[in-house]
């Protein structure tokens, strides 16, 4: 593969964000190189690149997804656009329902999780840029996740809303499909 | 092209990293004439180089042009220090907002500048008005903040090398005095009409990870009562990402 190639470069960059985005502690170059399947000197260089342009950062040896991506993430056009639309449906919808509000948002089989309005004790094991398969995203667990679809296609949205019930709350799920629309029409509305 | 230092050959890297900030630059949505002209890179390549990077979810196309795309949104969420910063804070800027009402951030330092990691609107919407904007470190109480307790030579060279050398011993004299009380003030140096108050988070090796701040308006918002509140909850954020540490 040659240096200059462009298509080989995104590649080995993108499994090394994959890599590193599973994996809060970090890793070293070593364990990156193994985990990636790419040469230890490839990894090396491109982190080193990465870590000067703040996509990575370093501490000690541990590298970890750096502040760059984080600051590019905030301007990203369809889950910032869903999620300004979004964000006070879901307040409201918890406060009447008093379960977590949950808003996904597909990419091909996947659903991403890009915002999330929570009740009670907070899910450690929940948390924004999640990455779902999406029949899992609707039917697992199933007893407690009650599932919509908001759906934009003159916006090219194409995302789903959904009530995440604790043992002790009743299931109302009565107002989610009032909510879904109402997150549509502001979105058609281009608010 | 402009990332290319000296005669460093232009990378791949570069290549890839100058498109996806010129979107950024250009208010992120962008035409692939936009990117080129912005770049410097020959339009054939940038196009190129636009396919791959919306074929793999970081830049999109739009009717307006090519926007940010939804994988770095994603990669963005992952992103280690905002989000542990993020874990850490909530709490804290709870209870800061119940105290004071006022705009707050949580920033860390990128370059010249401090970035907010974390941003909540008080009453006033004085920039930076939500998380992932830059203020100027040399003039803000954010930077401030994390400059007087930085040992990064490197990170205080990028602040301070656009001061001229009054510039730069005016700063020194004022740096001197936040290492004292841990409290930085912005007196309407950044932002017309705009207090900030700051204090830094540090590691538990005592090195500035962040810094949190308290803005409002410069009729209205007691400074004197916002500088224990801001320490406070400086303090506090400081704990608890000790314990998260461990």
């Amino acid at each position: 593969m040659a240096a200059d190639d462009p298509v080989g470069v995104l590649d080995r960059i993108t499994v090394i964000f994959e890599v590193l985005g599973e994996d809060d502690r970090g890793m070293g170059v070593s364990e990156l190189a193994q985990r990636t399947g790419l040469p230890k000197s490839t990894v090396s260089r491109l982190v080193s690149g990465l870590v000067h342009r703040h996509y990575l950062e370093r501490d000690g040896s541990a590298i970890r997804l750096g502040v760059r991506l984080f600051e590019l993430g905030q301007l990203a056009e369809a889950p910032q656009r869903l999620r300004r639309a979004a964000l006070p449906i879901m307040s409201a919808l918890r406060a009447e329902t008093g379960a977590t509000v949950e808003l996904a948002i597909r990419d091909g089989a996947d659903m991403v999780l890009i915002a999330m309005v929570r009740a009670g004790a907070p899910d450690a094991s929940r948390r924004i840029g999640d990455r779902t398969p999406a029949p899992e995203w609707r039917d697992t667990p199933a007893p407690s996740r009650v599932t919509q679809p908001v759906r934009v296609p003159s916006a090219g949205i194409d995302a789903a809303i959904t009530l995440v019930f604790s043992d002790d709350v009743d299931q109302n799920a009565a107002p989610l499909e009032a909510a879904a629309r109402a997150i549509e029409r502001g979105l058609e509305r281009g608010d | 092209m402009r990332t290319a230092q000296g005669d460093e050959p232009v990378s791949v890297l570069d290549r890839i990293i100058a498109i996806v900030e010129a979107v950024r630059e250009c208010g992120g949505c962008a035409s692939v004439t936009e990117l080129a002209f912005a770049t410097g890179i020959p339009k054939s390549t940038a196009s190129r180089t636009v396919a791959e990077l919306v074929r793999r979810g970081y830049l999109e196309r739009t009717d307006a042009g090519v926007v940010i795309g939804l994988r770095l949104f994603e990669l963005g969420a992952r992103a280690s220090t905002p989000r542990r910063l993020g874990v850490a804070a909530l709490p804290v800027l709870a209870e800061l907002f119940n105290a004071t009402g006022e705009h707050l951030n949580v920033a860390v330092q990128d370059g010249r500048d401090m970035l907010s990691v974390i941003s909540v609107r008080g009453r006033l919407r004085p920039a930076p008005s939500r998380a992932g904007v830059r203020v100027p470190a040399a003039t803000t109480a954010l930077g401030k903040a994390f400059l007087a307790f930085t040992s990064d030579e490197s990170a205080a060279r990028a602040i301070t090398d656009g001061l001229d050398s009054r510039g730069r011993s005016r700063l020194e004299r004022e740096l001197e005095h936040v290492r004292s009380c841990a409290v930085a003030i912005d007196r309407c140096e950044t932002f017309p009409g705009v207090v900030g108050v700051a204090s830094p988070v540090l590691s538990p090796q005592l090195a500035p990870v962040a810094a949190i701040s308290v803005a409002g308006p410069v009729r209205g918002m007691d400074t004197e009562r916002m500088i224990p509140l801001v320490r406070h909850a400086a303090l506090a954020l400081t704990r608890r990402l000790a314990l998260q540490a461990v």
